[in-house]
């Protein structure tokens, strides 16, 4: 990655803020790498098809019936992607409350992936509403359904939104060279901690409080009314599974800004999220035992539908509970990364379950997701991944901040 | 609930809602009273006077020493000494309580004088030896208006090696740059106890345009004025007797 | 029989000319559906169309065929094959007494009124469907195929309740089969009909408890479960279970930052003691 290093900071002295950023705009990097050829075409068709969606109505490109209203989109892209994002408040949690200082070198990169899969997974679930520009109304009072869980985790997402990019903020100051903006927001930064964390409680419980109500409408292998707290506790681990697997992703793609010494750090922190990820799973396991008894849920596993749940519970929570606890005793950076890319499948089984799959379960016309739906559930990831390239590599996410900001980072 | 007559189950939803905000809002300011936060520091928006280098006064005709105190060679022969404009914003009003009188000699670095505030007390050395003459016998000096230089003198005393111990003091232009830069580092120092003393750092932030208040060493602890001597004023090339 | 359960009716019809009051004690309306009396005819459905500007229904209730509402029908009727021979059975929205619809809405674009209907007000609704995800019977209907979509359902005709009128499928109705009252009158009206003839009918009313009491109740011949309706809705309305989570909010918003800001300060002062060692 040939750059200048004078240009990875703002030096106001020779350009304007604004001629800085627009020389930034440029691309950085090689424009033809697999990545690129394979991303672009599904997202110019996923843009496509969303300019589909607004003119000719949501039927025209998704299978949604009347009976099941909720689809890939909502179904994956906000109530599983959400839980992704989780990372960012298990480390904020870890970093700023409990003083590890271990983890702080992922911690900035780890808080612009979850603000970007919240403004990302906003922007699905605004294309999945039916009428978009009525979303203002829960903000101006029109009115307020505070009855309504579904208004509190829309407010949240926004202001989790804002508290993440306060949290975030620090490193664009220091991207464009403002000293007294830096100081000013990172002051900020406990008080963002603070309520992002828990804002998060709250929504990431609030996506399993959504489906409470339809007690009757989705299979009682998954229907339990501790669906809250069984959310928040698989947010945890599905965000330091994520947080593993972009990690090591990371570290392939952006080598050169990764310190050369910083592989035992690197590892350190590994062994602690794989142990961490471990304990949530485990109390998650046990949890999920205690409502499979408590439900009398045994006389389904004979079913179709049982033999699938099993699937979820033992290859997807299990495993991966065993493949980090293994990892503990003897480490080794493959055997953590499957394990975290196990979990991060049945997070997206568990999830899409509860929305899709054994909701209306017995429905007389089974939901199916089109192809359309596919295409721009992974548009909206692909672009995602795109402005979260754009930053890193422009910004110090994951290389070192400038000495004048040496307090933070 | 009768399920005859129309019942609203989330009615408080509202107000509760509205309780919760209050409550956000209200805990910065209990967090910042129990953590003992200095109040002056914390009303960093609500500052008039600003110590910023455009309000001190730099006299030309005056020899500044490192630490902040000035001498002056009056016609008949006699030195004038004293704080400078700086030191004398930074501190606002002291007690000052003279450590030597009239007819004793002293060298230059010795404790000339302490300036006293609730308990907490600041050293001041002579910037050059001779045997002191007059003491300023107002007993505190003023922070307010007039000109410090008439008001804010601490002694007169004969030199006795005026010359060679003034070489290195800053006159004129240089001393206004210096002084410049003195309220910059001063700046940095006050960031620096802030983090230091106010337990919570990342609530405590330096005004708008940076420039620290007047008088801000007035509301700091005893620590922070230890600090001041230490590192602030200390870190010159004047020895200290001890 | 028919002409006591017709004369019941009347007596209700009758006291239900006069508009309702829009005042804190206004009792809650509904409506009384009796399957013994209804003969099919379909003519609630017409009138329901004509009333809202909709199209005519084009097939008819069929055995074995089970039609469903949908955004151009916002009621239908269908025949069913059941223990005591065919009978038919008219489906719409229930106008649950704690609607899981009116919780749900974000907006409150779906609004439970004071005299009973549930209604959906445009202007407010962003087509979120939330409310479909909640309903236990599936009631309201989304306009998926529209660039400005609509919620679509019955709405017990709350517009012509304004004006002192009965719901346009009572009107319709030739064989009294729907009656339109205070619900606590209709509930009256359903026992007595079950007490004066207690073979003929099935000793249930479905939707005096079903989901917390809805407006819209049944009676019939047999279980509601034989004439394609879901027999094991819970009795406690289902915006309650959600009760628990929203109530919990205000608390974890108080709790938790307080929580958190404990630790803070316990793990800053370990590590300064540390550092000072």
């Amino acid at each position: 990655m040939k750059q200048n290093a004078d240009t990875l900071y703002l030096d106001s002295r020779n350009n304007s803020v604004w001629s800085f950023i627009l020389q930034e705009m440029k691309p950085k990097g090689k424009i033809f790498t697999p990545f690129n050829i394979i991303s672009i075409p599904i997202i110019l068709v996923g843009l496509y098809i969303i300019f589909i969606r607004f003119t000719q109505g949501l039927g025209a490109v998704n299978n949604l019936t009347q009976e099941v209203p909720w689809g890939l989109w909502k179904g994956f892209n906000v109530v599983t992607g959400v839980a992704f994002a989780g990372g960012a408040y298990v480390l904020a949690f870890l970093v700023y409350i409990l003083n590890m200082k271990r983890f702080k070198p992922i911690l900035r990169v780890t808080i612009l992936n979850g603000f970007l899969a919240y403004v990302f997974y906003s922007i699905a679930l605004i294309i999945d509403l039916g009428r978009p520009l009525d979303i203002i109304n829960i903000i101006i009072g029109n009115n307020y359904g505070v009855s309504s869980v579904m208004f509190l985790v829309g407010w949240h997402f926004l202001l989790y939104m804002l508290a993440m990019l306060i949290e975030f903020s620090p490193a664009i100051a220091e991207w464009l060279n403002l000293k007294k903006a830096h100081r000013v927001l990172s002051s900020l930064t406990l008080a963002a901690v603070v309520f992002g964390i828990t804002l998060s409680v709250l929504h990431q419980s609030g996506l399993g409080a959504l489906f409470l109500m339809a007690k009757d409408k989705i299979h009682p292998l998954w229907y339990n009314s501790y669906l809250p707290l069984m959310f928040v506790v698989s947010s945890v681990f599905a965000g330091i599974a994520l947080v593993i697997l972009e990690g090591s992703i990371s570290r392939k793609v952006f080598t050169g800004q990764y310190p050369d010494d910083d592989k035992e750090s690197h590892n350190l922190i590994l062994k602690s999220l794989a142990k961490i990820s471990a304990g949530a799973m485990f109390l998650y396991l046990f949890m999920t035992i205690i409502i499979f008894v408590h439900e009398q849920n045994a006389v389904y596993l004979s079913s179709k539908l049982g033999a699938w749940y099993l699937l979820e519970v033992l290859g997807f929570v299990m495993v991966p509970l065993i493949l980090y606890c293994y990892s503990c005793t003897k480490y080794n950076r493959t055997v953590v990364t499957v394990a975290a890319v196990l979990t991060l499948i049945g997070i997206m089984l568990n999830r899409m379950n509860i929305s899709i799959i054994a909701f209306r379960w017995d429905a007389a016309v089974p939901y199916i997701p089109a192809w359309q739906e596919f295409v721009v559930t992974v548009a909206i990831i692909l672009i995602e991944i795109w402005v979260f390239r754009w930053v890193v590599r422009r910004m110090p996410v994951i290389r070192k901040s400038p000495e004048w900001a040496k307090n933070n980072h | 609930m009768d399920g005859f007559h129309y019942y609203d189950l989330f009615a408080t939803k509202g107000i509760e809602y509205l309780i919760t905000i209050a409550f956000f809002l209200l805990l910065i300011p209990l967090w910042k009273v129990l953590n003992g936060n200095i109040p002056a520091m914390s009303k960093v928006n609500e500052m008039a006077g600003a110590l910023s280098f455009g309000r001190l006064s730099v006299p030309k005709g005056l020899f500044y020493s490192s630490n902040h105190t000035w001498a002056f060679l009056k016609k008949e022969g006699t030195a004038r000494v004293g704080i400078d404009d700086f030191l004398l914003r930074a501190v606002g009003e002291v007690e000052v309580q003279p450590a030597v009188t009239p007819g004793q000699k002293v060298k230059k670095g010795d404790l000339m004088a302490h300036l006293i505030h609730e308990g907490k007390t600041l050293n001041v050395f002579a910037p050059v030896s001779g045997q002191i003459v007059n003491n300023n016998t107002s007993g505190s000096i003023p922070s307010d208006g007039g000109d410090p230089y008439q008001k804010a003198w601490l002694m007169e005393l004969k030199p006795s090696d005026w010359l060679s111990e003034t070489q290195s003091f800053y006159l004129a232009d240089q001393a206004a740059n210096w002084m410049k830069a003195e309220v910059e580092r001063f700046r940095d120092f006050l960031a620096h106890t802030a983090q230091k003393y106010a337990p919570e750092p990342a609530m405590v932030t330096l005004q708008d345009g940076g420039e620290p208040r007047e008088q801000a060493m007035k509301e700091l602890p005893v620590e922070a004025w230890q600090d001041f001597q230490k590192s602030f004023l200390g870190s010159s090339t004047l020895k200290k007797t001890d | 029989m028919k002409t006591v359960g017709l004369a019941g009716a009347t007596l209700t019809f009758g006291k239900s000319v006069g508009s309702p009051q829009q005042d804190e004690t206004t009792e809650l309306y509904g409506m009384l559906y009796d399957s013994t009396l209804c003969i099919g005819c379909q003519n609630c459905e017409f009138s329901c169309a004509g009333e809202h500007g909709l199209d005519d229904p084009t097939d008819a209730p069929e055995l074995g065929v089970v039609r469903k509402a949908d955004t151009d029908h916002r009621t239908v009727v269908n025949l069913y094959e059941t223990s005591q021979g065919e009978a038919y059975i008219k489906s719409q929205c229930m106008h649950c007494n704690q609607a899981a619809c009116v919780t749900a809405c974000l907006t409150q674009a779906l609004h439970k009124t004071k005299t009973g209907p549930v209604v959906w007000r445009e202007g407010k609704c962003m087509g979120c469907r939330y409310c479909m995800l909640s309903c236990p019977f599936d009631s309201p209907k989304f306009e998926y195929n529209k660039t400005n979509p609509k919620i679509v359902k019955c709405t017990m005709c709350a517009e012509r309740q304004k004006e002192g009128k009965e719901p346009a499928c009572v009107e319709g109705c030739p064989m009294g089969a729907i009656t339109f009252g205070k619900r606590s009158d209709l509930i009256k009206e359903a026992r007595k009909r079950i007490h004066d003839d207690p073979d003929f009918y099935y000793d249930h009313i479905y939707g005096e408890h079903e989901a917390g009491g809805t407006g819209w109740m049944y009676i019939a011949g047999v279980p509601m479960n034989e004439l394609g309706f879901k027999t094991d809705i819970q009795k406690k309305s289902y915006p309650s279970l959600t009760k628990g989570f929203i109530g919990s909010i205000a608390p974890v918003d108080i709790l938790l930052p307080g929580v958190l800001l404990g630790i803070y300060a316990a793990t800053k002062s370990i590590r300064e003691e540390g550092e000072e060692s």
